[in-house]
């Protein structure tokens, strides 16, 4: 849980690059983002599912013309969590910095 | 804190700015699709005012592709619009169909280039609108 601002959860490299990449998103497809983190289909499964039970993450399935696509979303706890986690990591660089 | 822990934020910190960045540009439309919406809108606003029936088939062909391109897409940018945003576009709108009342007007009056300069007018201005809208997605999404 949330240390000195630091989310726990979030600050594992791949869950933390899955909330950067959701962030500036509405939402965007499963594979473009396994595309962008290149990683395999099931690590960022396991990373979702993280997310996800936290009640950081909402994936929904949605069908088109062709097969079912799955959409991630960074839910409102999970932004601000996110928000908070990347202030935490500016402040922590920030006062490792000489003036 | 210690320096590696320093590095290890500062690098968590510059990848997480890297991948915003790349999600940012999926999101977003590309100077491509601005260029092919501001001439498309011209081409029908062009036609319109020539009072040629082309406008509307025009106009059903963009409509296709775009509704291709919404379902290809794999990101959607997360638009926080203000009210000042939002009244700006209201604005927009209403000037481009001021254009092309205008363009009517002046075939009316029986200026012979009013569907062409109609035309290039709509298709200026809703590019410079989307090349504006464009750069402002990206700097709040980075």
């Amino acid at each position: 849980m949330p240390t000195d601002g630091l989310d726990t959860l979030i600050h594992a490299p791949n869950r933390l690059a899955i909330c950067a990449f959701l962030a500036p998103l509405d939402d965007a497809e499963f594979q473009l983002l396994r595309e962008a983190l290149d990683v395999s289909d099931s690590v960022l499964s396991k990373h979702v599912a993280r997310l996800q039970e936290a009640g950081y993450l909402a994936i929904e399935k949605r069908r088109g013309m062709g097969r079912p696509r799955t959409w991630l979303s960074l839910t409102r706890r999970g932004r601000a969590a996110y928000t908070r986690h990347v202030a935490a990591l500016r402040a922590l660089i920030d006062a490792a910095t000489p003036a | 804190m210690t320096h590696q822990e320093d590095g290890q934020a500062a690098d968590a910190l510059e990848r997480a700015e890297t991948l915003a960045s790349i999600a940012a540009s999926r999101g977003v439309y590309s100077r491509r699709a601005a260029i092919f919406t501001a001439i498309w809108a011209g081409a029908v606003a062009g036609l319109m005012v020539a009072e040629s029936g082309w406008w509307f088939l025009l106009a059903v062909v963009g409509l296709i592709v775009y509704i291709a391109w919404q379902r290809n897409r794999a990101a959607t940018l997360r638009e926080v619009g203000t009210w000042r945003e939002l009244a700006v576009a209201v604005g927009l709108v209403a000037l481009l169909y001021g254009l092309v009342a205008l363009g009517f007007v002046g075939a009316a009056q029986g200026v012979p280039l009013a569907p062409i300069l109609t035309g290039v007018a709509v298709a200026l201005m809703l590019y410079a609108t989307m090349h504006v809208a464009h750069h402002r997605a990206w700097a709040r999404a980075a």
